[in-house]
């Protein structure tokens, strides 16, 4: 019987493609979704320009999960690259090189109908009586983001300035799609989102009623990377891919499809005529390297902050 | 306070109101269709019941909130405590109901004659000979809700309501911390555990010597009819909510290409997991052993998010296996407490009662499956079937770890709507998923034709 | 002086019909003998208001109880089996009969023990159900059955689960009590022979329908209808 089940799970697992070589990339799962994501078209534009490589997209539920996976994997693993890094989750250990090929910024996303005078800074918003969505911390990589936002935004007083924000955050949802249905149903007018929301509520509906806020003093940012495993054996590979990302075919392919701003390259005419296009913020600056190093005692911070 | 043990506090205060609330209404309902099982709105009422349980946890709160909202606050301890109602207490009904069977129709004639109250028939009659499985159905709603996980974030509103499960989650997936998330996981098996040991200790009443074939008996109560309007109007309000949110874009769903390939790859999913699952379940009820007791009951005690990370680390160290091995084992532990509750019990009254019967007629194994145990086991087969398939279709968490295929389920395809905030069209895939899983509940009850009465 | 009339009593159900009207005299005790089928466990059950009729009328001493429900009407009726409820002991049981409330007064603990002695159950007071035998089982649902003081007695095959031995007992145990307490009895049994002694009148009931009545005795050695002739074997 345990003979017969084996023979079988062989036969499922030999599938893969013979005479190509084979490029393993890592990613998470909006990168690959056919509904939105560059990831489908970036791998046909790359194969028709490689006739000899074939590209297999490995979609990990979110980027933590990934990370996790890499480091327990060793050097069994069969990624060669990964893409959708952020400097919110990095982990330099795992990789030889990391090459941003976009970048991408948090920004609250309001409803313009509901609220016609937008707070203007992060601190207006936390003073504002406006109900919010956020994403929680401990789930999301979004309510992360912004945990880290507020810790540098305000240092020593970040406690203190959840207090009072948290009065008015409608919930703190587990991931990013939650927040978004809850959003779309007006349970709350403002959402924890990226600058770039507004822009595409314009151009996939026709309708610029959602807006993004834009904070003088800036925004949180992260770059993109394309990330190459040390313990890869198809090293020339994943390189090849990653100059390929930065070819201006695939740029274009990464705004359009992607929805973040190019690291080099145009943006394209539809969104500079649009009303909610944004050009990248100021910056609020931060490191891979504190995130790494502190976050854990943020995210306990934030928490201590809370349940009090 | 640490930030574990005002978690494990939180987690069993919610876990406590919520079967202290739950449990009490579940059996109410469960009463009133018995009491009334000849009428109409109550068939139909039997037949919605395993609805709340099949459908995606994030599309039954979304109803909730748009209905709930109207009257209160949803996002605090009091709405986590009503969704939990809703959602669960029609699964308190079905499991009564099923129990209730097992009560003989004198008792209620005898009642009569005995000039008993409505309440003391409650009292003296049926709440004594129902303890056993009402202790058992508040320990595994319990379970369920210390396992509580989209609700809680959804409604919770930040760490103050946070839950073990949330918590075992972060340190599983997100801040990779295996020590924190053991220590979790501890005190959770601790909080599970400890009602599983009252439940054990709890012995039922020996039944009377002829074991009667399941039947509810013939009553009728006026009083009583209300509350199968409410349990109806509990069901389906939610379910309302959502289908009249995809009501005008359910044309545009449903020429969406994406929308066919996402069911017809949910369709798949469900169509190989579903009944291999059941097979499962039949060999471990046949087999029955403390080993296989235990991995029923094994999704009941962990949390899901301990289970699916033990799975997919597993996964990784044994990566000759394909992925939907593990996905097939998870599903598994998702349908077993259920399908084996199900099945475990007629497949217990059916040894006592024919066994001997067929041993003495020298029928083989197959004879005796085909002749005697089939015919009998049919209906709660079916039933346990049905459960199996619908709950292969909409589980997204376990999903998430292990495979994200580039054709979506139709449940990761409401997710990618969502987020990207195409609200009606998420809605509207969101009601075919409803509806397919009512259609895979019901299928194995209309191809094996046990609604016709025998 | 009348006791139970059943007139045009009609009742339907699919694949079966009853019809009949019969007439039961006050103190008188009733064998009603037919094929398990026949439909006696329905007549008991529309007699006693857990089923009604479609048509026709029960009387009770020329009063109409056609439409009272099981608890207002002056009978009890026991049942095969499961007249005990399992969870309670067998004095608790009897005590039912008395007061749904379990809460006895003085003169009322009297009166139980009195019956608990007179059908020879007192020394089983704390047994549950499942610790005692059919036979026991059938006594302490007729005293309390008897508790209830109704003039009116319905046993459906109170026999049927007992020894040959116990059997006798029990007819004289039954036919003791219908004295002591002036009952009017209806009995459904499938072996009318063993009731012979306790009877005095007798129905022979067959597809809903009573097909031939009388004294027993006369309709056992000499049954006149070839329906009765073939059920005995004769």
């Amino acid at each position: 019987m345990k003979r017969y089940l084996i023979l079988l799970l062989l036969c499922c697992c030999v599938s893969s493609v013979y005479g190509k070589d084979l490029l393993t990339i890592h990613t998470y799962t909006s990168f690959v979704s056919p509904l939105y994501g560059p990831g489908t078209q970036l791998k046909e534009v790359f194969e028709k320009q490689n006739p000899d490589i074939e590209v297999k997209y490995v979609a990990n539920d979110t980027l933590p999960v990934l990370l996790n996976r890499l480091r327990l994997e060793g050097k069994r693993t069969k990624a060669d690259l990964v893409l959708g890094l952020e400097d919110l989750v990095m982990d330099p250990a795992l990789f030889e090189k990391t090459v941003p090929y976009a970048s991408c910024c948090l920004a609250f996303t309001y409803d313009s109908e509901k609220i016609p005078q937008p707070p203007r800074s992060l601190e207006e918003l936390i003073q504002s009586p406006h109900k919010i969505i956020l994403q929680d911390p401990r789930t999301s990589i979004t309510g992360f983001g912004f945990l880290v936002w507020m810790k540098k935004a305000y240092g020593e007083k970040t406690t203190e300035k959840w207090k009072t924000l948290a009065s008015h955050v409608l919930t703190f949802t587990k991931g990013w799609s939650d927040s978004a249905l809850l959003f779309k149903k007006g349970e709350a007018p403002i959402v924890l989102a990226y600058t770039i929301d507004g822009l595409y509520h314009e151009l996939t509906e026709g309708n610029p009623q959602f807006k993004a806020m834009i904070f003088s003093e800036g925004h949180l940012c992260s770059q993109i990377y394309a990330a190459k495993i040390k313990v890869t054996q198809n090293g020339a590979l994943a390189d090849k891919f990653i100059d390929f990302l930065l070819t201006p075919e695939a740029q274009n392919l990464i705004v359009v499809k992607g929805w973040g701003y190019p690291v080099s390259g145009e943006i394209p005419d539809s969104w500079l005529k649009a009303e909610n296009y944004l050009p990248p913020p100021a910056v609020i600056p931060f490191t891979s390297e504190e995130v790494s190093a502190s976050g854990k005692k943020w995210l306990q911070e934030w928490i201590d902050g809370l349940i009090q | 306070m640490s930030y574990s043990l005002y978690v494990f506090l939180f987690t069993f205060k919610q876990a406590f109101f919520s079967v202290l609330l739950t449990v009490p209404l579940g059996i109410l309902m469960a009463r009133a269709l018995v009491w009334n099982q000849g009428w109409k709105p109550t068939r139909f009422c039997l037949k919605l019941l395993g609805i709340p349980l099949i459908t995606p946890a994030l599309v039954g709160i979304l109803g909730f909130i748009t209905l709930a909202g109207y009257f209160f606050n949803v996002y605090s301890f009091a709405g986590i405590l009503l969704a939990h109602l809703v959602f669960y207490s029609p699964f308190v009904a079905l499991f009564m109901i099923n129990s209730w069977r097992f009560i003989p129709e004198e008792h209620y004639r005898l009642s009569a004659q005995l000039h008993f109250s409505p309440w003391q028939i409650f009292v003296r009659m049926e709440a004594p000979q129902l303890r056993k499985p009402m202790i058992e159905i508040a320990w595994i709603t319990f379970c369920l809700f210390l396992n509580s996980f989209t609700t809680i974030m959804v409604l919770g509103g930040g760490p103050h309501r946070t839950t073990l499960s949330v918590a075992l989650y972060q340190s599983l997936f997100f801040f990779y911390d295996p020590v924190q998330g053991l220590n979790f996981a501890g005190l959770q098996l601790f909080l599970s555990f400890s009602l599983a040991v009252g439940t054990i200790l709890f012995k039922s009443l020996p039944h009377g010597s002829s074991l009667k074939i399941p039947a509810l008996p013939s009553l009728k109560s006026n009083l009583q009819k209300p509350f199968v309007i409410f349990s109806l109007f509990l069901i389906l309000a939610p379910l309302m909510v959502v289908a009249s949110f995809s009501f005008f874009s359910l044309p545009k769903t449903l020429f969406n290409p994406m929308l066919w390939q996402a069911l017809s790859r949910s369709l798949l999913i469900s169509g190989s997991m579903g009944p291999l699952c059941l097979i499962l379940t039949l060999v471990l009820v046949k087999y029955e052993t403390l080993f296989s007791k235990s991995l029923a009951s094994l999704y009941l005690l962990l949390p899901p998010a301990l289970l699916g990370a033990f799975l997919f680390y597993i996964s990784l160290e044994w990566d000759f296996f394909p992925p939907e091995v593990f996905l097939f084992l998870m599903q598994l532990f998702i349908v077993l407490p259920f399908s084996f509750r199900l099945l475990k019990e007629p497949y217990q009254i059916l040894q006592v009662t024919y066994l001997p019967t067929s041993h003495s007629l020298g029928l083989s194994s197959l004879q005796r499956f085909f002749l005697i145990e089939w015919p009998l086991l049919k209906k709660p087969f079916a039933t346990a079937l049905g459960l199996s398939l619908a709950l292969s279709l909409g589980d997204f968490q376990s999903l998430a770890f292990f495979a994200a295929p580039d054709i979506p389920g139709l449940s990761s395809l409401l997710y990618m709507q969502m987020g990207k905030y195409n609200f009606e069209e998420s809605m509207g895939t969101a009601f075919i998923l409803l509806l397919l899983c009512y259609f895979l509940f019901q299928l194995p009850q209309w191809i094996l034709r046990t609604n016709v009465r025998t | 002086m009348s006791g139970l009339e059943l007139n045009n009593l009609n009742f339907l159900r699919e694949g079966f019909s009853l019809n009949l009207s019969a007439v039961l005299p006050q103190g008188s005790k009733t064998l009603l003998v037919g094929a398990s089928g026949a439909g006696k466990s329905t007549l008991l059950s529309l007699i006693a208001g857990f089923l009604y009729p479609k048509a026709g009328k029960i009387m009770w001493r020329g009063e109409d109880i056609t439409s009272l429900p099981p608890q207002g009407r002056p009978l009890t009726l026991l049942f095969q089996e499961h007249n005990l409820f399992p969870h309670l002991t067998l004095e608790k049981n009897v005590t039912l009969g008395l007061q749904p409330s379990l809460k006895l007064k003085g003169e009322e603990k009297e009166k139980l023990q009195e019956m608990l002695k007179k059908v020879g159950i007192s020394h089983l007071q704390t047994k549950y159900p499942f610790e005692l035998s059919g036979g026991e089982r059938q006594r302490a649902a007729l005293a309390r059955s008897l508790l209830c003081q109704k003039p009116l007695l319905l046993l459906d095959e109170p026999l049927g689960p007992l020894g040959p031995g116990l059997r006798k007992e029990m007819l004289e145990l039954l036919n003791f009590v219908a004295d002591e307490f002036k009952l009017t009895l209806l009995i459904t049994t499938h072996q009318p022979e063993e009731a012979l002694s306790l009877a005095d009148h007798m129905l022979f009931f067959e597809e809903g329908r009573i097909i031939e009545s009388g004294p027993p005795k006369t309709l056992l050695s000499a049954p006149g209808c070839p329906e009765l002739r073939k059920y005995l074997g004769c």
